[in-house]
Formats: C-alpha cells, sequence, structure tokens
C-alpha cells in the first residue's frame, strides 16, 4: 500500500517524527493529509542534540520539513490484514454495483462498472484475479478500489 | 532483448519492492530494510529496517523497525545482494561502543564541509548552501 495510505492508517498510533533539522516529536498521529501534513497528541519534543524536551499538549506539523516517520512494525501487519478483512467482508455482502456513498466495494467477475474517467466505456472485470488486486496485463484504467471502481482492468467499448 | 530496451516502461521502483535495500539520507544515515510500498514522490516504506554506521574497518548496527521516509531526502536506493551481503570485510561492533567515535567522524565532516563551503565562497564566488548542509 502507498506510502500515505500507510500513514493514514496510523491514525491514533503512535509514531516518532524526525524533522530535516533533527528534532524529533514522539506522540500519536491526529490526521495527516496529502502534503504529509500532520497534527499529533501527547507530544514530547526534543532537540537535535537530545538534551533539551518540551511537553505538548498537541502540535502541527508542516509535511515539507518532515524527514521521516518510526511507525510501529505492527501496524503494517494490522493495516494488510485489515484490507484483506475488508475485502471478505464487500465480497460476501454481494448486489449490483452502485455508484455509491465511498463504501468500498470489491468488484465481481463479469461485473460492469460505472467510473468518473472513461464515460464513454463500461469497465468490465475480466477475471477472478483482477478482482484481487493482483497484476494484470493489458491494463487500461488504472485506480483505486476504494473510489468505488476497479483497480484494474481493461476496458471494453460499449 | 537489448532491442525491447527503448519499448519498455519508464523507470519505477516496482522492481525494488519487497527486497532489501540500502537507502542513504541526506543526513548521511544509512539504512537497510525491506522496501514495501513507494509513491510518485519517491516516499519510501522501509520494514525491519537496520541502521548501520561505520568508522575505519569496524561497522554497527541498530534495529530501528518501520519507516516512512519523505522523498525528498532519500540521496540513494540500492539493492543488497543476499548472497554476498555477509561478505562485509569490516569486523562488526556494539552500537553504543562505535557511536561516540561515528558522532566524531560526523562533526568532523559537518566542520570540513562548512570551512570548504565558506572558502569557495569567499574566493572563488560559489553561492552558499542555504538551510541544513548534506550530510552524506
Amino acid at each position: 500500500m502507498l506510502p500515505l495510505s500507510l500513514l493514514n492508517a496510523a491514525q491514533n498510533k503512535p509514531m516518532l517524527v524526525e524533522l530535516k533539522n533533527g528534532e524529533t516529536f514522539n506522540g500519536h498521529l491526529v490526521n495527516c493529509d496529502n502534503f504529509m501534513n500532520i497534527t499529533l497528541r501527547e507530544v514530547y519534543q526534543t532537540n537535535p542534540d537530545g538534551d533539551r524536551f518540551w511537553k505538548l499538549k498537541e502540535c502541527y506539523i508542516r509535511g515539507s520539513t518532515i524527514k521521516y516517520l518510526r511507525i510501529p512494525d505492527t501496524l503494517l501487519d494490522a493495516v494488510k490484514e485489515e484490507q484483506t478483512r475488508a475485502r471478505e467482508a464487500g465480497r460476501s455482502a454481494r448486489g449490483a454495483h452502485v455508484s455509491g456513498v465511498g463504501a468500498r466495494v470489491v468488484p465481481q467477475v463479469g461485473e460492469v462498472l460505472r467510473n468518473d474517467l472513461a464515460v464513454d466505456h463500461h469497465v468490465v472485470v475480466p477475471t477472478e484475479d483482477v478482482a484481487e488486486e493482483e497484476v494484470h496485463n493489458g491494463t487500461i484504467l488504472f485506480f483505486s478500489c476504494r473510489r468505488r471502481s476497479l483497480a484494474r482492468c481493461r476496458l471494453r467499448s460499449i | 532483448m537489448d532491442s525491447l530496451i527503448p519499448f519498455t516502461t519508464s523507470g519505477s521502483l516496482v522492481d525494488c519492492v519487497d527486497r532489501k535495500m540500502l537507502v542513504v539520507l541526506r543526513d548521511g544515515r544509512k539504512l537497510f530494510g525491506v522496501l514495501r510500498s513507494y509513491d510518485q514522490f519517491a516516499n519510501l516504506v522501509l520494514e525491519d529496517t537496520v541502521e548501520r554506521i561505520y568508522h575505519q574497518d569496524v561497522f554497527a548496527e541498530q534495529w530501528v523497525g518501520l519507516f516512512l521516509i519523505r522523498g525528498e531526502n532519500v540521496v540513494l536506493l540500492g539493492e543488497i545482494d543476499l548472497d554476498r551481503e555477509d561478505e562485509v570485510p569490516l569486523k562488526q561492533v556494539e552500537w553504543d561502543v562505535l557511536l561516540p567515535y561515528h558522532k566524531l567522524d560526523t562533526d568532523m565532516k559537518k566542520r570540513r564541509e562548512e570551512f570548504k563551503a565558506q572558502v569557495l565562497h569567499e574566493q572563488k564566488g560559489f553561492s552558499k548552501e542555504g538551510g541544513e548542509g548534506d550530510g552524506y
């Protein structure tokens, strides 16, 4: 999964943020955005030399100042696990696809999806493998399952 | 096969995913970990990361876990050949033992670079580097 999606999934988890100037911030992630701007709560700030400390209830860090983030190792597995569970749940709660309310829907084999990008094409889910989000050849469309459309599949004209 | 090279897709990190990689950061840090994902900015997710420091013919390692590295801080990414990974002609020691020596090295390097930049600026008309310099 994408780095920023991992960050989004890390909300409420503790992490360490190191800035370009070497300052470190230990705290729980409240929120983040596409620029990697983040807000943390219950923060312990340390200066670059590691000899001065501050406790902050909350702080905002601009993404452009971040060098890296250290995240709990259990998070990657937890997120992958959650993705597979969501996929199973979506699969069992089946029905015709609706350009619906932002709920993640796993497309079924043979299903025709409507999509925002290619208005004069229907997207047909060709195989089970594609629905499983595995790599597939001959792709044209490429957008996220979370946006109600299929990750990878061939376009077929109407 | 060579004739197909111009027609293959543009360079990407997809071939590096799930491989053990060396990441060198702009502050000079060397991180070894499994690349799990990346994006258009080359932000990286590195799993099971180990930071390694060197001094003369000796090195030390420290396990640092899961990293999300902002792409602009990366100098280079190199693939580790797992077969040759252990053929390191250096002796391994404890992290805490080597850390002070490593710090001395980095400080000296930093001073040298600053002095160089100063001389180049004053005598040769080079412009000064703004912000934090690069430590690598």
